[in-house]
């Protein structure tokens, strides 16, 4: 995000805003909804890194943000989770396959209106951010654990402020 | 017709856009239930009405008309009726044509464009629909057809900000206007554009 300074500003207070700032769903819930969907927009980066700070949310521990990337949506994915990450699943296709059935399933679960917007929000962010960063091709590790201190500091310290200097620091740190 | 989610609606925020859906219900008229959701999370709208402005309108080696070109196109192939109406209509005042606008959007082959511009509705179709097929050798073509990194910058981010807009409104349900009220927005949206705060 280091070509045009003044527009990543507001990308890195979007991000902050929808996966940190205060929410009836959690970060760790939150951040595992934008790693699902960068898995299913086939985005490596956005996947593996968002994946990391769902983790590090949760002490570092990737089995929650795995149950609900995978699509095995077991515990401990709770089935309202689940009813929200079906619509998650359908924004990623389109935003028009989402219907009112789908709304009132989450409903039935025991999500609120605000819960379904937030992850529709989240899920249609994501949507923007994958294509942001595969169409401008950005530097990709493929390795997983090159992610782990960038998500540790995602979800310690968040997204304001950081330099892609910083971020390629935090990667080229990771244990190989 | 409403919005799938009532509780969402229910509860505006104070600010501009509470101010603009209660002005626009007392003279009866129509507008974009868009601002309903703007106005309900507007710590985080507020950020993309800002974003959405500089995106669209600040300097850069493509023109507002043809960013909302892209815009359109982007809304046109996710099916979002709402965002293709508002993004074509401010694409029409900002070009001077709106059958050039629906011609690009419905059949670029045949549009009376150039071969430029073409090739950059191409790249947007294809970024919007086949995402991870999308690399650096589209982008290459992008340059050869005669864009610089400036405006492919711009063109890509705006794709992506309209794959984010797109989706949410319509899995949120925000229905289409009247042809003449998305007539009318668009025109504010070409002159005036997207800051409210």
């Amino acid at each position: 995000m280091a070509f045009r300074p003044e527009t990543a500003v507001h990308l890195r207070a979007l991000a902050e805003t929808l996966l940190r700032g205060p929410n009836a769903l959690t970060s760790a819930e939150r951040e595992s909804i934008a790693a699902f969907v960068s898995s299913r927009n086939d985005c490596t980066f956005c996947y593996l890194s968002h994946r990391a700070a769902a983790a590090h949310h949760s002490g570092g521990d990737y089995s929650f943000v795995d149950a609900v990337t995978s699509g095995n949506h077991a515990a401990p994915v709770t089935p309202k989770l689940r009813a929200l990450l079906a619509i998650a699943g359908k924004v990623q296709q389109g935003g028009k396959q989402v219907t009112t059935d789908d709304v009132a399933r989450a409903r039935a679960e025991g999500a609120t209106d605000v819960e379904i917007h937030d992850t529709v929000l989240i899920a249609a962010a994501f949507c923007m951010f994958n294509r942001y960063v595969d169409g401008l091709a950005t530097w990709t590790p493929a390795d997983p654990a090159a992610y782990d201190p960038m998500g540790k500091r995602m979800a310690a310290q968040g997204y304001i402020g950081v330099s892609p200097a910083q971020r390629q620091a935090e990667v080229s740190q990771a244990p190989r | 017709m409403a919005t799938y989610l009532p509780g969402v609606v229910a509860d505006p925020k104070p600010g501009p856009y509470r101010e603009l859906i209660e002005q626009a219900r007392r003279s009866d008229s129509e507008y974009g239930r868009i601002w309903e959701l703007f106005a309900y999370q507007s710590d985080f709208t507020i950020h993309m009405g800002r974003f959405t402005h500089g995106l669209l309108r600040q300097p850069a080696s493509i023109s507002p008309g043809l960013r909302e070109l892209v815009a359109a196109c982007t809304s046109y192939q996710n099916e979002c009726g709402f965002c293709t109406q508002a993004h074509a209509a401010a694409a029409a005042t900002l070009l001077g044509s709106e059958p050039l606008v629906w011609q690009a959007l419905r059949d670029v082959d045949s549009a009376p464009l150039d071969e430029k511009t073409k090739a950059l509705l191409r790249f947007t179709a294809k970024l919007t629909r086949q995402l991870p097929a999308v690399g650096a050798g589209d982008v290459d073509a992008l340059r050869a057809a005669g864009w610089d990194d400036d405006a492919i910058y711009y063109a890509i981010t705006t794709c992506a900000l309209f794959n984010f807009y797109n989706r949410w409104i319509t899995a949120t349900g925000v229905p289409e206007m009247s042809r003449e009220a998305h007539a009318r927005q668009g025109h504010q949206l070409a002159t005036r554009g997207y800051i409210r705060d």
